[in-house]
């Protein structure tokens, strides 16, 4: 960006929280607490379900579909954004969600019972649909929580299990693809307003590049990551098909739930989805 | 009518105090109520997060109680040496105080209208909206600014000294009227013009760099209270190095981190030690561990280090265990003939274990600032606790073949089966013990969960010697309130500083200047323990740990640290020895406090008798860095341990 508008904007990087915590970017960027910010926007469905699009589970498998399904999604939450100040730039897949377990299992029903770390209400629904419990860890914890048994298992990437080491406590990784969550770049819309139409177009351009590379990114660091669990030790397969059916059939629900949530818009961009 | 408002005004401090109190028993009821769920296989949806805004509520209702109990703590060496001219560096104090505590209030305010427009959502299970619990960080922030402005006007308009505690001293005989009305006028002054000049202020980074830590250590240094001042220092670090909101940043960056559910456990394990001291822990303590200590060499000494590495097992603070443990046994020892100078020597060192062995405020603090698992961090002080222990016991033995003049009349001997019969008494602190530090070791708990163990089978305990009363109860849980109000303060400022200091981004040009130095890893450790030895001497432990950790942590958060051994678990401890030093340094230990209130001795006498376990300390600095497995290995060990 430096380089793209001659040194009239740069952006210094502050990463991992270590200005704001993640749950506080949207509102600072929003409120011009920080000029640009960095989000995975799926935490923030609570405030509106539009925002869960990407981590509604089984709906879009593979890149391509995240592909497909971000565009179809993007026109509705570049709307939602500028009601709230926000200018949207660009958001980047993370790798796929897959599921963490210390033992083998080959279909829903073997899931019962299993303490499943649930960050938030999307995936306590998952755990409650697989017949899973429940448990709620703090982040820094969560290895600590595998160790002892508190926690067996979680939806994760293979990238963060990576770098959790999880295979210190944990023994299969099923590449279930459950859902790619985005990691969406928004600029602050007063800030963004303020800036001349040559440097927007210039930092339009970063946003393209960069969106292209973090895609290119996830997708080798996703292979990287599950080549490191095996190597490590870990069982990292497919779902059985009998595991794959089943999990289909709680994406559908869990599809259909989020549809009704999320009204004609959400049922709008589902269709657009399809008709891809 | 000046009267009836007096009364009101001091209902409502402590009305927000039982409200922080009621708090402090809901956050135990949720976490009681999460952990059963989870034992019996049920769903407690949103519990982790209501526990957070109760912990947050907790904090902000007993922040205008805590002031007034002066809970509070700040650096009040300057003051003491005012004299008669104290009162005008008070107005001093409280006059910044009020500035501060006003702006704090004025934006959390703000910041829950915002929530409120935004239509801000928890993110978690629960999707409360977020400015209903909001409401409280309102209201708590605006009653400290109430009772801080309410304390200015009385030192300044009448005979008032300030808050319970700090008023030990008399104006000068020419102190009069007109004088404090010119000393508040100038204050004022004194803080409206660097706030004006260093709004888009143009500097160089070293000047705006030497006057923000100038702003820090004068604010510190004046006696304004630690929470108070880092907000006030976080401000200028914010608006001299940026052109953000202040304020607005402030007040986000405040509410999360003070709404979090990893800090619940601290006041927990404060309420729980806040129980234990009013039971009859103490003497059974000291019944049950004579009868073994007497024959060794050194005697009865060695009851002061075993007790309180026992009660350290059950307390997170070191002043708890000082107060429980030296209850009895400065007594029983004075009585015997010990020389007093091994008495409270080895007390005042010994006791600073409460924080190297778990539980633990200081890990809790250091672990929530960078981060780092809690548990692990508990589990990772017990080895080191107990190496330190036993080099306190090397030291008394070494006392009684250095000095054999000095040696009391030796114990009855007593026969084994009497000795084994007394230690009957030490069976229910145990029992607590295992509950509390087992029930982590083995993923029964998380600490927080530990904690509540704890709480709960103090009040058992309590209850079943009979030192469970209505009175007794009430008192200790506003004790535990306002002392958690306190330390909560502190992080809150800390949160807001390490904000400021990440957009000055001073730690990280910091951390590249000493990488690009290229010093060995042992020069930097031995720098770093002389550095925290001198902040040590003036600042308490957890205001130091929270202080420096934002530039700490990029410097020593590097691969040529922890290929050595030295893991950010590693650092927690050596933080924690450190810490533990500062709590015996003159002039501000709050050991040394705790015992000159207890003995009546001057400092300067209890410091010279504790100098020795502060060398010892030293020593243990060594010993961490010789053998980092010391710290490391628990952990690593618990990691593999019943998960398989
Ligand atoms: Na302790
Ligand atoms: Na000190």
């Amino acid at each position: 960006v430096g380089t793209g508008t001659d040194g009239a904007i740069t952006i210094t990087v502050h990463s991992n929280g270590s200005l704001f915590k993640g749950n506080d970017i949207k509102r600072a960027v929003q409120t011009g607490q920080a000029p640009i910010g960095e989000r995975l926007l799926s935490a923030h469905q609570n405030e509106n379900p539009i925002f869960g699009i990407d981590s509604v589970p089984f709906l879009a498998t593979n890149f391509e579909a995240s592909e497909k399904l971000w565009a179809a999604a993007r026109p509705t939450i570049e709307k939602i954004l500028d009601e709230q100040n926000l200018v949207l730039l660009y958001a980047v897949p993370w790798p796929p969600q897959g599921l963490y377990f210390k033992k083998d299992v080959n279909s829903v029903a073997d899931m019962a019972g299993v303490k499943f770390r649930s960050y938030n209400t999307a995936t306590a629904r998952l755990a409650e649909l697989t017949g899973m419990l429940p448990v709620q860890i703090e982040a820094a914890e969560i290895s600590q929580a595998f160790a002892t048994g508190v926690a067996e298992s979680m939806i994760s990437s293979g990238a963060t299990g990576y770098d959790m080491k999880v295979w210190e406590h944990l023994t299969n990784f099923y590449e279930v693809d459950a859902w790619m969550p985005r990691n969406s770049i928004f600029v602050n819309k007063d800030v963004w307003s303020g800036v001349s139409d040559a440097h927007k177009a210039a930092i339009r351009g970063c946003a393209e590049l960069a969106a292209y590379a973090g895609l290119w990114r996830a997708v080798n660091y996703t292979d990287f990551t599950l080549k490191g669990l095996a190597a490590n030790g870990m069982k990292v397969q497919k779902a059985s098909d009998q595991l794959q059916a089943d999990l289909n059939k709680i994406g559908e629900t869990m599809s259909a739930e989020w549809t009704a949530a999320a009204g004609a818009d959400g049922k709008a961009i589902i269709d657009a989805f399809k008709a891809q | 009518m000046l009267r009836t408002l007096r009364r009101v005004l001091d209902a409502i401090y402590l009305a927000g105090g039982v409200l922080g109190a009621l708090f402090l028993i809901a956050i135990l009821g949720l976490i009681v109520a999460q952990m059963i769920a989870r034992w019996t296989g049920q769903v407690f949806p949103g519990a982790t997060d209501y526990a957070g805004y109760a912990m947050a509520g907790a904090s902000f209702m007993a922040l205008a109680y805590a002031m007034n109990r002066g809970a509070h703590i700040r650096v009040n060496l300057a003051l003491t040496m005012m004299g008669g001219w104290r009162r005008h560096a008070e107005i001093w104090c409280y006059g910044v105080g009020a500035v501060i505590a006003v702006f704090f209030a004025r934006y959390a305010v703000r910041g829950t209208y915002w929530s409120h427009k935004l239509k801000d959502v928890s993110q978690g299970l629960d999707a409360t909206p977020v400015w209903i619990p909001q409401l409280l960080m309102s209201a708590g922030a605006c009653l400290l600014a109430l009772t801080l402005i309410d304390q200015f006007l009385r030192l300044l308009l009448s005979e008032h000294k300030g808050v319970e505690g700090e008023r030990d001293w008399e104006d000068a005989p020419g102190e009069n009227r007109r004088t404090r009305y010119v000393m508040a006028g100038l204050f004022l002054i004194a803080i409206y013009v660097p706030v004006a000049f260093f709004k888009g202020f143009a500097a160089s980074v070293i000047v705006k760099t030497a006057m923000f830590l100038f702003i820090l250590f004068f604010l510190l240094g004046s006696g304004v209270w630690v929470g108070l001042a880092l907000i006030g220092v976080a401000y200028f670090g914010v608006t001299g190095f940026t052109s953000r909101p202040a304020g607005d940043a402030m007040i986000t960056t405040i509410w999360t981190s003070s709404s979090s559910w990893s800090l619940t456990a601290l006041p927990l394990f404060i309420w729980m030690g806040e129980i234990l001291f009013r039971t009859r822990l103490s003497e059974d303590m000291f019944r049950g561990l004579a009868p073994w200590m007497a024959r060794l060499p050194g005697g009865l000494l060695h009851t002061n280090v075993v007790g309180c590495t026992i009660f350290a097992a059950v307390s997170g603070s070191s002043a708890a265990t000082l107060m429980t443990v030296g209850k009895m046994s400065i007594p029983e020892l004075r009585r015997r003939n010990y020389p007093e100078f091994m008495t409270i020597g080895t007390l005042a060192g010994a006791a600073t274990l409460g924080l190297m062995i778990p539980p633990s405020l200081t890990l809790i603090v250091y672990g929530v600032t960078i981060n780092e698992s809690i548990t692990k961090l508990f589990i990772a002080g017990i080895i080191p606790g107990l190496v330190l222990a036993t080099m306190f016991m090397g030291y008394i033995a070494a006392w009684h073949y250095v000095r054999p003049d000095q040696r009391p009349e030796p114990e009855p001997p007593m026969p084994l089966r009497e000795k084994l019969w007394n230690s009957r008494f030490l069976g229910p602190v145990l029992l607590l013990v295992f509950a509390v530090i087992g029930s982590m070791y083995t993923g029964l708990a998380t600490p927080t969960e530990a904690a509540a163990i704890g709480v709960i089978g103090a009040l058992l305990l309590a209850a079943a010697q009979r030192s469970l009363t209505w009175a007794s109860f009430t008192e200790s849980l506003l004790g535990a309130t306002a002392t958690s109000a306190m330390v909560a303060f502190i992080l809150m400022g800390a949160s807001f500083l390490s904000l400021a200091m990440g957009f000055t981004g001073l730690p990280r040009a910091l951390a590249e200047w000493i990488a690009a130095l290229g010093l060995p890893v042992i020069t930097l450790i031995v720098a770093l323990t002389l550095f925290y030895i001198v902040i040590g001497c003036f600042l308490d432990g957890i205001s130091a740990v929270v202080l420096t950790m934002a530039v700490i942590e990029p410097m020593v958060n590097i691969p040529a640290f922890r290929e050595l051994g030295f893991s950010m678990i590693w650092f927690g401890i050596f933080v924690t020895v450190v810490v533990e030093m500062a709590q015996i340094t003159p002039p501000i230990g709050f050991n040394l406090f705790v015992l000159q209130g207890m003995t009546r001795y001057q400092m300067t006498y209890i410091a010279k008798t504790a100098l020795p376990m502060f060398l010892i300390m030293v020593l243990m600095v060594g010993v961490l860095v010789l053998w980092p497995e010391l710290a490391t290995w628990l952990p690593e060990t618990a990691r593999q341990g019943p998960g398989g």
